[in-house]
């Protein structure tokens, strides 16, 4: 086994203090292999998007260590990608502005030096492999839900981050666009070798997605189980017909089950 | 499990029934789509608005030319039109209107863009950093519920009889509202766009120069052509200052010597200055923010 990319050891997330406080995240260990898709999966309050957002930078573990790449995290960076439920796209910007924002920033520049006319590069082939180039003028009120979420993931890709953080990015999409939007990201990310970490509540998507299915379980937050998803790649809609699909598909819910009534026992 | 299906086999019929004949009438009559003018928050044709908008003054305009001219009313109440035009020649031919207009502008603007050039800033700074917010909001609050006019003694005694307390006062009038309405405005930029925007790369003065700034540049805009309207309140007041011209001060004047016409040209005059206004503002963000018009959304 190689570094692992991400490497959390002993995380937890406690939100106020005293009495009223409430663990949103309790003791997370997880270790990510570069070029996994790791998908969380749990219902709400179990801590998965909290944990994206420590991961993400833009909130801080109350105990334990985060590693990315072998370092201590803290603040954001261009070294990970977010894409959030809601795609989040700057309105007073084109769909190719949005995608090179990243670009345009100091950090990026400093990190990639004169490269970045090759990013820019980059950036134009994402927006044409996704099918966004005919629109790269438009504004983000102009597109379709589908096609925004497309535009703020190219966005995150763009800068060549190793790690792409998504939380519930395809939850607010219609079923069809829904699925278009798994292949796409299935396709992208074996392209490019990105490592995933994917924040869903629906347990088709995270086992047609996952490399592994970490099912979390609220109050507190904390993790009941990590699947292995051995289907093969590349996976297509067929995929989710087959029995293989369906047993995991099963394993995972009755560890969501399980972990429902764990918590509904009242004094 | 067979009444549901039942149910809805029985849903189908009135269903398809109602479409056919919503079709017939389509095919009668292309009027079949229209909406009413009166359903919630939906368009009307815009020749309609027109209408209504030009109607508003014309039935106005029509009620005092029928006050006015029928005798209904005194000319010291309700000068006719003709007077009011006949005033505003004769003011124009002595000099005395354009001039008004002119020095009355100067100070309003003055007054604003100073207003401007405090608030905007503080607004943007209290609006996104808690320390400024701790040190500004109270404040605004404080300063928010004083009687503008009150300040005039002191504006004198400090700032002498000339231009700069009258242009102080509208300043004074405006500033304390257009802060406040700017921290609100840029409040209002989504949290998920600064975090976008961090886990992008991007530093705390790129947040504020790239998104905070631009997201937030269209509703500033409004909050101005809010205030300069406010700002046009107060002109009144500030030309109750050892003035000698100006729309304000004419229109005081004019009452001591019962000159109704005059009174009604600057108070009407005033009224047309805030159209031309609100107009030039609305077109500076219909076109310097394509992005933030309703049409742009599908």
């Amino acid at each position: 086994m190689t570094r692992p990319i991400l490497q959390a050891t002993e995380v937890s997330r406690v939100y106020g203090r005293g009495a009223s406080a409430v663990v949103a995240l309790e003791a997370m260990n997880l270790s990510v292999q570069p070029g996994q898709v790791v998908c969380l999966i749990g219902s709400s309050g179990c801590g998965k998007s909290t944990f994206l957002s420590l991961v993400a930078g833009l909130d801080a573990p109350s105990t334990g260590t985060l590693l990315l790449d072998g370092v201590p995290l803290f603040d954001p960076g261009a070294d990970r990608g977010m894409v959030f439920q809601r795609d989040a796209l700057f309105p007073w910007l084109s769909v190719r502005e949005n995608a090179r924002f990243g670009l345009s920033l100091r950090e990026t520049r400093r990190t990639h030096g004169g490269s970045t006319t090759r990013l820019q590069a980059h950036c134009d082939e994402l927006l044409q492999q996704v099918g966004l180039w005919p629109f790269r003028d438009h504004y983000p009120a102009q597109l379709s839900g589908g096609m925004r979420q497309r535009a703020s993931i190219v966005r995150a890709l763009a800068t060549r981050p190793p790690i792409l953080l998504m939380d519930e990015p395809f939850g607010a999409l219609d079923a069809q666009t829904r699925e278009e939007m798994q292949l796409l990201l299935l396709k992208l990310c074996a392209e490019y070798g990105t490592t995933v970490i994917f924040v869903t509540h629906d347990v088709e998507e995270a086992v047609f997605l996952g490399d592994r299915v970490v099912v979390m379980r609220p109050r507190p937050g904390r993790v009941v189980a990590d699947i292995a998803v051995p289907v093969p790649r590349p996976r297509d809609r067929r995929t989710k017909l087959s029995q293989e699909f369906q047993a995991i598909r099963g394993r995972v819910l009755d560890h969501l089950y399980d972990s429902m009534t764990g918590t509904e026992s009242f004094p | 499990m067979v009444s549901l299906i039942q149910s809805a086999d029985r849903e189908e019929i009135p269903v398809t029934a109602w479409k056919s004949r919503a079709l017939q009438r389509s095919v009668g009559s292309a009027a079949v789509r229209r909406k009413s003018l009166f359903a919630l928050r939906e368009p009307i044709p815009r020749s309609v608005a027109a209408a209504v908008t030009v109607g508003v003054f014309g039935l106005l305009f029509l009620a005092w030319v029928v006050l006015s001219y029928g005798g209904f009313v005194r000319p010291l109440f309700l000068p006719t039109p003709t007077a009011v035009v006949q005033r505003a020649i004769t003011l124009y031919q002595q000099e005395i209107l354009i001039r008004d207009i002119w020095i009355s502008n100067f100070r309003v603007f003055s007054g604003f863009l100073m207003a401007m050039i405090v608030a905007v800033p503080l607004g943007i700074l209290a609006g996104n950093l808690r320390i400024f917010a701790a040190a500004v909001n109270p404040f605004m609050g404080f300063l928010r519920y004083m009687p503008v006019p009150a300040f005039i003694p002191l504006l004198v005694l400090y700032a002498g009889i000339d231009e700069a307390p009258k242009i102080l006062l509208i300043f004074i009038g405006t500033v304390v509202q257009m802060t406040i309405m700017v921290g609100d405005v840029t409040r209002q930029v989504q949290a998920d766009l600064i975090r976008v925007a961090m886990v992008l790369g991007a530093d705390s003065r790129e947040i504020f120069r790239k998104v905070i700034w631009r997201g937030s540049l269209p509703g500033i805009v409004d909050v101005l052509r809010i205030n300069l309207g406010f700002a046009w309140t107060y002109l009144v007041v500030a030309e109750l200052v050892a003035a000698s011209e100006g729309m304000g001060f004419r229109i005081l004047r004019s009452q001591r010597f019962m000159q109704t016409d005059t009174i009604f040209l600057y108070i009407l005059l005033i009224g047309l200055l805030g159209i031309l206004f609100d107009f030039a503002f609305r077109m500076v963000h219909r076109f310097a923010f394509p992005w933030a018009q309703e049409k742009v959304r599908r």
